[in-house]
């Protein structure tokens, strides 16, 4: 058995790694953001990197002196509209909010959120499945190469998982990277070894 | 940026403790500039397959940072949790040092036995 700690994927060495540029390196999506006036959409399907990259986006952000919060909701995870008002409020203006999730508000909740948001002049970044709920900053896409560039950096260039393996990963999870890495987690968990097929 | 290189040493350079023992060492750091802020935290975390939890035990601030600085440090372990390691979670038990923004950790092991817990 492979210790938690000493499992390549673990979800904090996961979210150490942080955003993996794709179409658009960090400061050209922070670029890109700021010309949209902090006010903008990370679209992609689920577990192609939204998040990852809000949360790289914030402490970008953040360390350039704007005020941020983050809040974030799903289909599991509740939030009273009262938490989401007391958080805006509480915001001074030309702050920003970064909001994972925000796509799962309710289309009068959300439009709610964006008037009130416009009121009190602070932008808005959020996560989304589809395209048209705010301006779009980029749209993820998870693809074989990306998730072998992840699993290279998880393993410190040790690929021990071939590229036909990963494909084939990738596929049967839907593009899913997030699920594609539980998986590895607990076959290297298993065995400490991801990614190599069974001995037919 | 403040460039800033620290250490942290326990007594006898003594990783693995019993719950209610006593831990102490000192703390050095040499930094670029003159830091603002200097900070010791004892802190338990996991890791694995789920969200990390973080607990906070104890924090000790050093007062009036000096660029190359020295401070003996002394904290009363508690009972709990002990570490321990199992595939899918591991609880992990550090002293954390924070020098500005910049951050160095010391895991230690806190448990009945001195040596973490395997769950099988």
């Amino acid at each position: 058995m492979i210790a938690a700690k000493d499992n390549p994927f673990r979800v904090g060495r996961i979210q150490a790694m942080g955003y993996l540029p794709q179409a658009f390196s960090l400061p050209q999506l922070c670029e890109h953001l700021e010309q949209l006036d902090y006010t903008a959409a990370i679209v992609g399907p689920h577990g192609s990197g939204k998040t990852t990259l809000l949360r790289e986006l914030e402490k970008h952000v953040r360390q350039s002196g704007i005020q941020t919060e983050m809040l974030f909701i799903s289909l599991d995870v509740k939030l009273s509209w009262r938490v989401i008002r007391n958080t805006i409020d509480s915001m001074p203006p030309q702050g920003v909010l970064f909001f994972d999730g925000a796509c799962h508000l309710s289309f009068w909740r959300f439009r709610q959120l964006r008037r009130r948001m416009r009121k009190r002049n602070i932008g808005m970044v959020i996560t989304a499945h589809r395209e048209g709920l705010l301006n779009t900053l980029t749209v993820c896409r998870s693809s074989p190469a990306l998730l072998e560039d992840i699993v290279s950096h998880l393993l410190d260039g040790n690929t021990i998982c071939s590229g036909s393996y990963l494909a084939d990963l990738l596929q049967t999870h839907h593009g899913n990277i997030r699920d594609c890495l539980w998986q590895l987690y607990d076959e290297y968990a298993g065995t400490g070894n991801a990614g190599v097929p069974p001995a037919t | 940026m403040n460039n800033v290189t620290f250490e942290i040493e326990t007594q006898n350079d003594q990783t693995s403790f019993l719950p209610g023992q006593t831990l102490s060492g000192t703390v050095r750091w040499m930094c670029s500039e003159l830091p603002d802020d200097a900070s010791l935290h004892l802190i338990w975390y996991t890791e694995g397959r789920g969200d990390e939890d973080v607990g906070l035990a104890e924090k000790c601030e050093f007062e009036n940072p000096q660029i190359s600085d020295e401070h003996p440090f002394r904290f009363q372990l508690p009972a709990g949790p002990y570490s321990f390691s199992g595939s899918l979670i591991s609880l992990i038990w550090a002293l954390e040092l924070k020098v500005d923004k910049e951050v160095v950790r010391k895991e230690i092991v806190l448990s009945p036995g001195e040596k973490e817990i395997t769950l099988r």
